[in-house]
Order: structure tokens, then C-alpha cells, then sequence
């Protein structure tokens, strides 16, 4: 772990005179955050790095506007984030989760939450994951934002409030009606589909 | 019993997965994203020129399709600036009256 955090300010003079190895250290520096937000926000058919570079591209255009009101790592966040919720606007919304297009294993998955039992193994977390995957496409992206980075990154509303720039309410009220969204969901899966 | 919230539940269970491998950034990434970003830096002096030749372009359009358009008119205007010249010009109804 960095003991030492790194020289902002002089990373972004140098980029502002045009200095190539400045660039290439700030995206480097920067890269773990850019990467761990697009990855946990990723839409389907779009490839990580290539979302990563779109960050890193609209970070230096933009870099004029940036006027050193909050930490860079913030600022950056938030163009990370909103270029997750552009990409995730442009995929088309998958049509309605069936039980039928659930695998062996995430079968299981939703039957063992939705009868109450529980599984502790990796293969089931994983399940789990990509259950939760599926379940997130049939919200809309700024919904599936929040709940993600609430209840599967466990950040507070304050975190999530820096990372998307979002006031508390606006995000309370989305988590509010992605969780009655998932829950009408739940309830549309055991009641309609469940063999 | 309330039965526990099934997203809640699934959720916890997604979270077991452990942490994805070391961010690791791809060979030559830094160094293409880092150029590509300050190229891009220096474009928006290229994008003012492309825009003014667009201008410019587009204005002289304007210039040819109003030349063509207006063109059969100027012979019956001028004809009729003629006609009311003459109708006009004192001279020559003082000449005329000699």
C-alpha cells in the first residue's frame, strides 16, 4: 500500500504544459479507481478497457474545468460513473427475467433465498453474483448505479453522494424504487415462474 | 417469522466472491491513453479551423446560390430603374420641352 499519496497538482501541471510522462503517471495513478468503478458498473458487449480509455480521454478534455473544489480522485470518479450510466443508457433494457434463462446453479441460487435456506459455498456466491447481474439489467441505469454501489460496494450515502455528485434525497429515492423494483421481481419470479 | 428481503439475502451471498485479480494496467495503456489525451489537448485550435473553412464554405454557397436565384430578376428590376429614371430626371423633361 502507498504510504505516500501522490502530487496531484504537479501530475496536472505537467499535463497542462503538454508533458507526456506526466499524463501517463497520472493515468497510471489514477488507474485502480477508474478501473474498480467501470468494472463494478460495466454494461454488457462493452469492453473494460475501452470504457477505462473514454474516462481517462473526457478526464483530459475536460481538465480546464477542474478547479480543485474536491480531491481529483472525486472529480475523476464522477466522470468514471457518469460514462457508466451513458454506456448502460445506450444498452437496451433485457427483456423480462424468466426462470427458464437461469442456469442450473443460479436456479438453485433463487430458489434456496427465496425458500429461506441458505448456501455458503463459492460456487453459490458466484451464482449469487451473476444472478445479481441479471436481476440489476432490469433496472434503469442511474437505479442500478446506486443500488450497486449500496448494497453490493457498501459505500454510505455520503460515498455514493461524492462519487455521482447526486444529492442524499435523489439517491435515497432511487434506492427506494430499485429495491421495490427488485422486490416486485422476486415476487413475479416465485409466484409466475418457479417450476 | 418475517421472512428475510430475497435481494438482501442474494446479495450478501454475491458479496462472498472474493475481490477480482490485481489492477493490473494492460501493456502500452498508459502510454496510448496518456498520448491520445493530449492530442486531443491540442485540438480545439484544428477544431476552430475546421469550423471557420466550414463558414466559409458554407458562405460562399450562399453567395452563388443567391447570384443564381436573383440573377433573372436584375434585367427587369434595372429595366424598370431605367424607365423611372427617365420618367424622373428633370434634364432631360426640360431638354424634351425644348
Amino acid at each position: 500500500m502507498d504510504d505516500q499519496a501522490p502530487d496531484y497538482d504537479a501530475l496536472l501541471a505537467g499535463v497542462r504544459r503538454g508533458d507526456q510522462a506526466a499524463a501517463r503517471a497520472l493515468v497510471e495513478v489514477l488507474h485502480p479507481l477508474v478501473r474498480k468503478i467501470v468494472r463494478s458498473h460495466l454494461p454488457r458487449r462493452v469492453a473494460e478497457e475501452d470504457l477505462a480509455q473514454e474516462v481517462y480521454l473526457k478526464m483530459f478534455s475536460r481538465l480546464e474545468q477542474y478547479r480543485g473544489e474536491m480531491p481529483l480522485p472525486h472529480w475523476v470518479s464522477r466522470i468514471a460513473v457518469t460514462t457508466c450510466i451513458d454506456h448502460l443508457r445506450f444498452q437496451q433494457r433485457r427483456p423480462e427475467l424468466r426462470w427458464a434463462d437461469l442456469s442450473e446453479t443460479e436456479a438453485e441460487v433463487l430458489d434456496a433465498v427465496l425458500s429461506g435456506s441458505d448456501g455458503e459455498d463459492a460456487t453459490d456466491a458466484l451464482a449469487a453474483k451473476e444472478l445479481v447481474g441479471r436481476l440489476l439489467e432490469q433496472l434503469s441505469p442511474a437505479d442500478r448505479t446506486v443500488i450497486t454501489l449500496l448494497d453490493l460496494e457498501q459505500k454510505s450515502v455520503a460515498e455514493i453522494r461524492a462519487l455521482t455528485g447526486w444529492g442524499t434525497s435523489m439517491i435515497k429515492v432511487r434506492a427506494f424504487r430499485a429495491r421495490r423494483k427488485l422486490r416486485k421481481l422476486f415476487e413475479q419470479l416465485e409466484r409466475k415462474e418457479r417450476p | 417469522m418475517k421472512r428475510q428481503d430475497p435481494w438482501l439475502k442474494l446479495v450478501a451471498a454475491a458479496r462472498r466472491v472474493p475481490a477480482d485479480e490485481p489492477m493490473e494496467l494492460p501493456p502500452g495503456f498508459a502510454t496510448r491513453v496518456a498520448a491520445l489525451g493530449l492530442a486531443q489537448r491540442r485540438e480545439p485550435a484544428d477544431f476552430f479551423g475546421v469550423f471557420a473553412l466550414r463558414a466559409l464554405g458554407l458562405a460562399l454557397a450562399v453567395v452563388v446560390t443567391s447570384a443564381v436565384v436573383g440573377f433573372p430578376l436584375s434585367p427587369v428590376s434595372a429595366a424598370d430603374n431605367n424607365a423611372s429614371d427617365d420618367f424622373d430626371d428633370p434634364v432631360a423633361e426640360l431638354v424634351a420641352q425644348l
